[in-house]
């Protein structure tokens, strides 16, 4: 996603691989990582979401290696994250592991050797992708922004308009496919992130259809 | 007879009982009921797992075809809830909504959701789109991230899109059954319109034949 020469952009290229994927670590949030790429930025506010991640990682054999698993409403509550038990009924595996933001995006960033593929599941609670998830994801896997205008197109009611939102995308540019109300993305292997990695899109907003 | 081999159909290996369904299911253990909220997060959770992409059957590097077959599953087992149901009592100012499984509730007890005919085409008409548009752009996602050349994952992804399809034209027809409703409608209501200006000049030809009449009186009557 980033441009520009290697000495003047010290964020991943493909003519220049980084040594290692935490090219990214540096910046607090996407916005402001955003910001230095010069692309358009997003919104700041920390706002309360609904969202939801889970990541699985599979080995080379298709094996599921383990489940990870992210919710803003208990991130205050975690206090030893990364490791607590995982909760029954909603969508959590007994063998999840429930991890801080900070752990989320760490597991993202960090390449495992015995990791081929990952797949990360987002669920949106509301018509917008929150800051943090942006977060999360962009930084954890050096996502450009598009994607995430593709995805909002997709969870977004059309009915209505967002306040000074801009056009929408262009989706059939993006790399991401939409199918029904979700939305599915497919990361290649590479300098940006340590193995291949799909990411779904399956909003909360419309499990239930009126 | 020569023998012709087993052929192994990709379909038939892919778990479909694994796939993605919004019928209920009975678990053996309470616990491991997912919450409805979390329905579809689970169906694919449930899907990702149950090793349908793995590499001893798609070859190396088309794993994540899992991704994709667990989204298209989960769209076509969904049911398309603007798809109209026409009974037998001919046309009806509202239409019963045919896979929606709520109720609203009537004087005689719970009627089945109903809604404007016009409103029910406008919604199928754009999901129609949004899958016409999905369907013109999964091919060249799959050429673009899978192995198209790979046998067994082009005949599992020719017959996810195959039912992809049917869905399509079965929704296609029933927007095209609706819009038939609709234009039938149209129709009633122009020639009620005919009949009610055919009436109204009828009445304006009699009145002024009265008045008329009464015209001729009043010259007569002053001559």
């Amino acid at each position: 996603m980033a441009s520009g020469t290697h000495t003047r952009n010290p964020f991943p290229t493909k003519s220049h691989p980084p040594a290692t994927p935490k090219a990214v670590t540096g910046f607090a949030s996407y916005a402001e990582y955003l910001a230095k790429l010069g692309r358009s930025t997003v919104e700041s506010s920390d706002h309360l979401s609904d969202d939801e991640m889970w990541l699985a990682s599979f080995d080379r054999g298709g094996r599921c290696l383990e489940w990870n698993y992210w919710d803003p409403s208990k991130e205050n509550s975690l206090d030893a994250p990364d490791n607590l038990p995982a909760l029954d009924g909603n969508g959590v595996r007994p063998d999840m592991t429930i991890l801080s933001s900070h752990g989320f995006r760490t597991v993202l960033q960090i390449p495992d050797e015995n990791v081929a593929y990952r797949v990360v599941m987002v669920a949106t609670g509301f018509d917008a992708i929150a800051p943090r998830t942006k977060d999360i994801l962009g930084l954890g896997l050096d996502l450009g922004p598009e994607i995430f205008e593709y995805a909002q197109m997709c969870v977004e009611n059309p009915y209505i308009g967002r306040h000074g939102a801009l056009p929408r995308p262009w989706h059939k540019v993006s790399p991401a496919l939409r199918i029904g109300q979700n939305a599915l993305c497919i990361l290649e292997a590479g300098s940006e992130t340590a193995s291949k990695t799909g990411i779904h899109n399956v909003p909360i907003s419309h499990r239930y259809v009126s | 007879m020569g023998n012709l081999g087993t052929r192994v159909s990709t379909s038939s290996v892919m778990y479909p009982y694994k796939r993605p369904s919004q019928i209920p299911e009975e678990f053996c253990n309470a616990d491991d009921q997912p919450d409805s909220y979390y329905q579809n997060t689970w169906l694919v959770q449930r899907f990702l797992t149950s090793g349908i992409g793995t590499d001893n059957l798609f070859g190396k590097g088309n794993f994540l075809y899992v991704c994709l077959a667990a989204l298209v599953e989960l769209q076509l087992s969904t049911a398309p809830l603007n798809v109209p149901h026409f009974g037998m009592h001919g046309l009806q100012s509202q239409v019963i909504l045919e896979y929606c499984g709520e109720w609203q509730l009537g004087t005689d007890g719970p009627l089945a959701v109903s809604a404007d005919p016009s409103m029910i085409w406008a919604r199928l008409r754009k999901d129609i789109e949004e899958q016409r548009t999905t369907l013109r752009w999964i091919t060249r996602f799959f050429r673009k991230h899978f192995d198209h050349k790979n046998q067994n994952l082009q005949e599992a992804f020719d017959d996810i899109m195959e039912r992809f399809k049917y869905r399509v034209q079965d929704l296609e027809q029933s927007e095209s059954q609706l819009r038939d409703h609709l234009a039938a409608e149209g129709t009633i209501k122009s020639i009620q319109m005919a009949e009610m200006s055919i009436r109204e000049s009828k009445r304006v030809m009699l009145c002024m034949f009265h008045s008329q009449s009464s015209l001729v009186y009043l010259l007569t009557a002053l001559k």
